[in-house]
């Protein structure tokens, strides 16, 4: 294989991994605009669990967006895959908290599709470390890989995108200083409103 | 608690893209820490502990 062609296809993997990344973390920005939509419009406040599941779904997204903003580098991959394996753990606990009716305890919220919130978050924990596992498999190490020039597409898409997903953390934050106060979250009302 | 994580998390997420990446992990890292103790926390009863006596059979 010549030179150049090398360099094309080392070139191509590297647009594909950006391509990847930002899609992963739109994905990730559109499921807690959805919850956000539920606790807002449907007023569905979330439980103690729900919000630990967010602060995993945006604790994946940091590791993303540090690829943006530092270059690509496996330790993110890492961060990412940490929240991803805590997002599991929470929320497979979360489903068997449940899983069996008795007095007090049913599933929060509306289900969609027939599934409830918790058991959608295995699904998204089971569907992120399958994709971090098949990022590897097919593109490889993304470590060395410079972040997109400054005026690229994907550089522009990934800065709105982050600024999105620090948005969704910075409305959560508020959200949850009304919902909780300083105390133990419930899902009655707002702690601050009453 | 969990006003204190979300907090730490945004904080985390703000330095990481404006400011110093040492900082930022060192910010995530704490978020992801009070996240487990507050996950702890939440499902330890005193009754049952960690454990789940309505599934067991």
């Amino acid at each position: 294989m010549s030179t150049t062609t090398r360099q094309q296809l080392e070139t191509l993997r590297f647009i594909l991994n950006e391509a990847y990344t930002l899609a992963m973390m739109a994905v990730i920005a559109a499921v807690l605009t959805a919850a956000m939509v539920m606790q807002y419009g449907f007023g569905e406040l979330p439980c103690p669990l729900c919000l630990l599941q967010r602060v995993a779904m945006l604790g994946v997204c940091f590791g993303l967006m540090q690829n943006f903003r530092h270059g690509f580098s496996d330790r993110n991959l890492g961060y990412s895959l940490l929240f991803s394996v805590f997002l599991l753990v929470v929320a497979v606990r979360q489903t068997l908290l449940d899983i069996y009716p008795r007095p007090g305890h049913k599933y929060v919220g509306s289900a969609v599709l027939g599934l409830h919130m918790p058991v959608w978050s295995i699904v998204i924990a089971l569907a992120l470390i399958s994709a971090f596992a098949i990022k590897l498999c097919v593109i490889g190490t993304e470590d060395g890989a410079r972040p997109p020039e400054r005026n690229s597409p994907f550089s522009r898409l990934a800065m709105v995108l982050s600024l999105y997903v620090i948005a969704i953390a910075v409305v959560n934050f508020g959200s949850v200083v009304v919902q909780c106060g300083l105390g133990q979250c419930h899902t009655e009302g707002y702690a601050l409103l009453k | 608690m969990m006003a204190i994580i979300f907090a730490t998390l945004s904080a985390a997420l703000l330095v990481g893209w404006f400011g110093r990446r040492f900082f930022a992990i060192g910010l995530v890292a704490v978020a992801l820490l009070l996240s487990i103790h507050l996950f702890l926390w939440e499902i330890h009863s005193p009754e049952y502990g960690f454990r789940m006596p309505w599934i067991e059979t």
